[in-house]
């Protein structure tokens, strides 16, 4: 009798334990496409059996399992960074190359161009009014294209600053995120799956925007940390990030544009640590993209580099031939020519900006007569023309021809914008390898799940089958033992 | 008659491209088909260095090639991060199985094939 008991325990367990990791399996199946969820398993353990000891034997469901593996997650996110980084990067690069068109109707090249064609024809019948007309017409173009490009850049800068911040601001709601998870599994003795699968979803998520590593802690939550040295988040203790602007020390030209900083909980400047993910790109972009164009506290750019020498150049050329002559007796002396460009002399990273034709040139004051000797009375607006195809490096910047220059810069973004492209397409294929390697390691396989509950099914039905017959012998037993009550 | 260049590159490339998705896939019989691909594609580069119309090749050629320079540095970063991750791995495993070096580094696990049953 005791015997048949403890069989009926035995088997009453071993339900138990099958139930168990039936609901284990069927969990599985069900979050198979949760995002973040790791597949569990059932462990079953065996029970000691020494009857005279009064330990039975059997089978109890031990504990859950989880097939997460953090180095795969790891590799995960890193791929994860980097995808956010070069897509960032296509964005912020699209947008620039847009401003350096060579192809198109408008814009600095073709404005070079009109100007280049306008100083030929004007040579040609230098006291043509219409011819002079033009040339300050295809000039005041030209200096509204250098402005265009300028703002587009200045907007490009205060595009990426609000992105910058806006990245930031998500960065530290995300990791507010983790820490209210991260205080959940402390309260709940870091043993909930569906908590688990939130935290690493999370994490995950914050990979794409800045380059994290994460550890599990032994009570179960996670301490993340920013390129593996900055803390953002420790048990239930965030540690914020923040932007800001500032001016490199080493600057020397007066109100440049700022650059970008980000900045620890504690006030540390992080900036060169975030080399990956959204904000590594935007960091990239704003700091070290733009400034060689637009300028910065320690360069003037190279749009502005080339707005003022250009400017120079041509008022240089202008202003060094006569607009009339001296009388021939000598009374009235040669007019001297007068500047085309004006700009902004007092900040080396506003020329391109404030290019524009002089307020109070006319047509009339352009000068055509260069003084020679031999003086040559379209002697001006054929060197202005030459200049399309400098001989001399005094017409030239960086040693070619200022429509070549404009060339450079526009082939500059192609190039970047091209290998960023690569490096995206590249980067969605590697993440999608790291994500299939982790779903190799940790995720829902369900064939073999099926195959899994199958197993459990089988053991239960068999177990619940087994109770049947001990239950029936039992009562035969009590039935014997009971005459008259068969 | 020789094979166009372009045409020539462009076979190379869709070997090329037939290796990156099994790199992308990952499994073990993925990885296999990997590595005779891209003996293919080398073998198929090889023979065409000297075998194909580079005479007339044109822009077509170019461009191919500009492609199948793209699918060889993609396959080459899918190459690299599947190494990366797999010695990783093994190092983990070494960790596990022989723990550290003196220096702190995972001791090389002795004998990869060898099994250790304790009960």
């Amino acid at each position: 009798m005791p015997s048949l008991i403890s069989s009926l325990y035995v088997q009453a367990g071993a339900i138990n334990a099958f139930e168990q990791a039936i609901a284990v399996t069927s969990a599985n199946v069900s979050n198979a496409s949760t995002p973040g969820y790791a597949s569990q398993t059932q462990t079953l353990v065996a029970m000691r059996e020494d009857i005279s000891q009064g330990a039975i034997g059997g089978v109890a469901a031990g504990p859950v399992v989880s097939s997460r593996d953090q180095y795969a997650e790891q590799a995960v996110r890193n791929q994860q960074t980097a995808l956010g980084g070069s897509t960032e990067s296509v964005n912020s690069l699209t947008s620039l190359q847009s401003m350096f068109d060579v192809t198109g109707a408008s814009g600095i090249s073709t404005a070079l161009s009109s100007l280049y064609q306008s100083f030929s024809a004007w040579g040609q019948t230098p006291s043509d009014g219409t011819a002079r007309q033009n040339v300050l017409t295809s000039a005041g173009n030209l200096a509204e294209a250098f402005q265009t490009t300028a703002s587009g850049l200045t907007s490009a800068a205060t595009t990426a600053n609000q992105q910058l911040q806006q990245t930031v601001t998500q960065v530290n709601t995300l990791v507010g995120q983790l820490q209210q998870l991260n205080t959940l599994v402390m309260g709940n003795n870091g043993n909930d799956s569906g908590l688990d699968a939130q935290i690493n979803s999370a994490i995950e998520n914050l990979s794409q925007y800045i380059p994290v590593s994460a550890t599990e802690q032994p009570d179960g939550t996670y301490t993340v940390m920013l390129g593996g040295e900055t803390p953002l988040l420790v048990g239930g203790q965030q540690y914020s990030l923040s932007f800001d602007l500032y001016q490199p020390d080493n600057s020397t030209i007066q109100n440049a544009p700022p650059l970008a900083q980000i900045k620890a909980a504690d006030g540390t400047d992080i900036t060169s640590d975030i080399t990956g993910g959204q904000l590594g790109a935007l960091l990239n972009f704003r700091n070290t993209v733009l400034p060689p164009y637009m300028g910065d506290g320690t360069q003037a750019g190279s749009l502005n580099t080339m707005a003022q020498q250009f400017a120079d150049t041509v008022n240089g050329i202008l202003t060094s031939g006569n607009i009339s002559d001296a009388s021939a007796d000598g009374a009235t002396p040669a007019v001297p020519g007068v500047p085309l460009f004006t700009y902004d002399t007092t900040n080396a990273t506003n020329e391109a900006a404030s290019l524009s034709v002089s307020s109070t040139i006319t047509p009339s004051q352009l000068a055509a007569i260069a003084p020679g000797p031999p003086e040559v009375s379209n002697g001006i607006p054929l060197a202005l023309a030459q200049l399309e195809n400098p001989q001399s490096s005094a017409d030239q910047i960086d040693g070619q021809s200022y429509t070549a220059a404009f060339g450079d810069m526009a082939t500059q973004t192609g190039n970047l914008l091209n290998q960023a492209t690569e490096d995206q397409q590249v980067a969605q294929s590697a993440l999608t390898q790291a994500q299939n390697l982790r779903q190799q390691q940790s995720g829902v396989n369900l064939d073999q799940q099926a195959a899994t509950l199958v197993e459990y099914q089988r053991s239960y039905e068999a177990n619940a089958e087994m109770l049947t017959v001990l239950n029936q012998l039992m009562q035969d037993t009590i039935n014997i033992l009971e005459p008259g009550t068969a | 008659m020789p094979v166009d260049a372009a045409s020539g590159l462009a076979a190379v490339r869709v070997e090329v491209e037939g290796a990156c998705r099994s790199l992308v896939l990952a499994s073990p019989e993925a990885l296999s088909y990997c590595e005779g691909a891209l003996e293919r594609a080398a073998e198929a580069l090889r023979r065409g260095r000297a075998a194909w119309d580079w005479k007339s090749a044109g822009a077509a050629a170019r461009i191919e090639a500009s492609r199948l320079q793209a699918a060889i540095r993609r396959a080459t970063r899918l190459l690299s991060s599947a190494s990366r991750y797999h010695a990783g791995w093994l190092r983990i495993l070494s960790a596990m199985s022989g723990g550290y070096s003196s220096r702190g580094e995972a001791a090389p696990m002795p004998g990869l094939r060898r099994i250790s049953l304790e009960g």
